[in-house]
């Protein structure tokens, strides 16, 4: 049962919307947790027809670039090492097949919820090579630079994470470049921001005189940034603010940066979607390359090879509906998911899919 | 060093007869000199249930049970779903060469035990030993037959608009303290299984007769899958309440955490009935007088519509509950 001050907080901001959207506003929620959370509790239909939330490029598994996968899977596939990843990982499809179809098939694929148990793999496993897939956002990244760390102190020679961690303010900044976009303000990111804290996000509202809130992920937690964003741009004042502060400080969280600081460094990085984005990865820093599984086995990133139909990149720019993709519950389900974006927990097509209603749409 | 199952258990010889008189006889309560290849059962007038179920579960013992106390739970509440009185029982073994024989010997004594508690007998059984690698452990299969008294007919296809669903207590514990096991390291957790039989609170309802319309054991998939199969077999739309639904704090903090839905996770001792709406809070306050049902509830209703499963969500608004999508928890029962 949630509390009643929580469904009180609720009710009060839903008809606080309901007096101040006076007109159209297109928001973004940058996070997929969100995109979740929005769907789950149903959002949309208590959100008055002027304000219109489309959702962004935050889940880590759907921004993933299809050359990524396949390269990825080429390695489980191809070399003798065992993979240890996120369970999101597990049915996303390349050109060959998922993870979970390769496990079928033979190879030694694990599910873990953290590097740390793929560190312990390792450990446990000393004659085999143990490679953890390093997929995520601020967020999950100081969990990798932690277990790289710990593996180089501990001098093991087995561990190694294929790295293909992103960062969030660059695709924003990216978005806000596209002429085509016309979003009114964002829905930040509150588990990544908890991480980098408010200042990266300072450039949004100075350059480009776009606002955004930190939110939390509760539904009340949602509507409270809709209705501080609509507020903003009413009164023409775009800013950042961060309605998250038991878990976001302003300046975020300064040992996970440090530990990040000393494990990467920036690169550019392909998004799916959102194409190479100039220093938006990140790499590991030359101390820790004998960590990096692609130096290590050699692995050539495959060319991309984007599959028919697929449009997952629009959906990811908020350019387009999920429901308005030909593949959208015909080819493309959670049971045989053609991109990312519908295999993903926090995927957007999954998220209409489930929750949306997008299934009826569709049929 | 412990004594362990070799392939030799599995000959067929004297180490087979010797496996099966010393841990299966002993446990079961049979006596080795009536044992025959089949047993031969009376069975008073009615229709004849029966049922048949496989299990496997990583680990093999878990907080509230093992796997012999599911294989004997699993196929007792099967029957009670078709309102029948459990007559008896079979159980195979598939056992793993290397099982440590005094796990077999727990999980023997487990379904022993609840035998005599229950007044069901295993009758028959069989086992094999396969070598290492190719089986988990220990893989259970258990049948049984019941007698359905006189004209109960619990099926899906008679529930009707206006039907009240009712569950029998708190939803998700076994999965989640399955969960929470293989994800040891993430999480810790105080949650145990619900693994229980069922039949004598399935048959309380009796009284009820033509009233109860349908009754599941909501195992694999949990509620929001038996509840979109009956959706589906009934053709009417399926309402229920995130407020009214039972969940443990704890499994739903720990659903919270892990991305899991409650909805969506496997009970070993949990009901769900559609009964008539007339007859709702009878069925309720029947269920509450057994201790399998003390946290029952209505968490929704049969409207007539497109078959579907809906959820009213605490914040006033509506959602589809999808049929979950390929593996949640790997084999978890």
């Amino acid at each position: 049962m949630i509390e009643d001050g929580k469904r009180k907080y609720f009710r009060l901001f839903r008809d606080e919307l309901e007096r101040i959207a006076v007109r159209p506003v297109r928001l973004m929620e940058v996070c997929g947790t969100h995109t979740m959370a929005i769907g789950r509790a149903g959002l949309r239909q208590v959100l008055p027809p002027q304000i219109s939330l489309v959702s962004g490029p935050g889940c880590p598994v759907c921004v993933t670039a299809d050359a990524d996968i396949d390269s990825f899977l080429g390695l489980a596939k191809e070399r003798r090492v065992t993979v240890a990843t996120f369970g999101d990982m597990m049915r996303v499809p390349g050109n060959e097949g998922s993870l979970a179809d390769f496990r079928a098939a033979g190879a030694d694929i694990r599910v873990v919820y953290s590097p740390l148990e793929a560190l312990e793999l390792a450990r446990s496993n000393p004659g085999q090579e143990i490679v953890f897939l390093g997929i995520g956002f601020e967020t999950s990244a100081p969990g990798t630079a932690q277990a790289i760390i710990r593996a180089g102190r501990e001098g093991l020679k087995n561990f190694s994470v294929y790295n293909l961690h992103k960062t969030v303010p660059q695709a924003l900044q990216v978005l806000l470049d596209d002429p085509g976009q016309a979003l009114d303000a964002f829905i930040l990111p509150g588990h990544v921001s908890a991480i980098i804290g408010e200042a990266p996000y300072r450039f949004m509202p100075e350059k480009y005189g776009v606002g955004g809130a930190i939110a939390g992920f509760e539904p009340t937690d949602i509507l409270a940034a809709i209705a501080r964003l609509v507020k903003d741009i009413n009164s023409g004042c775009p800013r950042i603010t961060n309605l998250y502060g038991q878990v976001v400080r302003p300046g975020g969280n300064t040992a996970a940066q440090q530990i990040l600081a000393e494990t990467f460094e920036p690169c550019d990085a392909d998004w799916r979607g959102l194409g190479m984005i100039p220093g938006s990865g990140l790499k590991l820093r030359p101390r820790y390359a004998g960590f990096d599984a692609a130096l290590k086995f050699g692995v050539s990133r495959a060319p991309a090879k984007v599959r028919a139909g697929c449009r997952c990149g629009e959906v990811l720019k908020g350019i387009l509906r999920p429901v308005a993709c030909p593949l959208f519950g015909r080819t493309c389900t959670p049971e045989h998911p053609v991109g990312p974006c519908m295999v993903s927990s926090e995927g957007t097509c999954a998220a209409y899919y489930l929750y949306e209603g997008g299934k009826a749409h569709a049929s | 060093m412990p004594a362990k199952i070799t392939l030799a258990h599995g000959s067929g010889g004297g180490m087979s007869s010797r496996l099966i008189a010393d841990v299966f006889y002993d446990a079961f309560g049979t006596d080795g000199a009536k044992a025959n290849d089949a047993a031969v059962l009376s069975l008073a007038g009615g229709k004849l249930a029966f049922t048949t179920d496989s299990f496997v579960v990583s680990p093999l013992f878990f907080p509230g049970g093992n796997i012999g106390k599911l294989a004997f739970c699993g196929t007792v509440n099967d029957l009670a779903t078709a309102g029948a009185k459990p007559v008896a029982l079979a159980a195979s073994f598939i056992i793993e060469e290397g099982l440590e024989l005094e796990e077999l010997r727990l999980i023997a004594r487990t379904m022993g035990e609840l035998a005599a508690e229950t007044g069901i007998p295993i009758v028959t059984g069989d086992t094999k030993v396969v070598e290492k690698g190719s089986a988990d452990k220990v893989f259970i299969t258990t049948s049984g037959v019941g007698i359905v008294p006189g004209e109960l007919n619990y099926h899906p296809g008679r529930i009707a608009p206006g039907d009240a669903i009712i569950v029998s207590g708190t939803i998700g514990d076994h999965g989640y303290c399955i969960t929470a096991l293989r994800e040891g390291i993430a999480i810790k957790s105080n949650v145990t299984s619900d693994c229980q039989p069922l039949h004598t609170m399935v048959s309380s309802l009796s009284s009820l007769g033509d009233g109860v319309h349908a009754v599941r054991d909501a195992t694999r998939g949990g509620v929001g899958t038996v509840l979109n199969e009956w959706a589906a077999q009934a053709g009417q739309e399926i309402v229920i309440s995130e407020g009214l639904l039972p969940v443990l704090d704890e499994v739903r903090g720990g659903c919270g955490m892990l991305g899991l839905e409650p909805l969506y996770l496997a009970n070993e001792g949990k009901m769900l009935f559609a009964v008539s709406a007339g007859l709702a809070d009878r069925a309720l306050s029947i269920l509450r007088q057994h201790p399998a049902g003390r946290d029952a509830a209505v968490i929704g209703r049969v409207n007539p519509g497109e078959p579907r499963l809906l959820l009213e969500t605490e914040w006033g608004t509506r959602r589809i509950v999808p049929v979950p999508v390929g593996e949640i928890l790997p084999r978890i029962c």
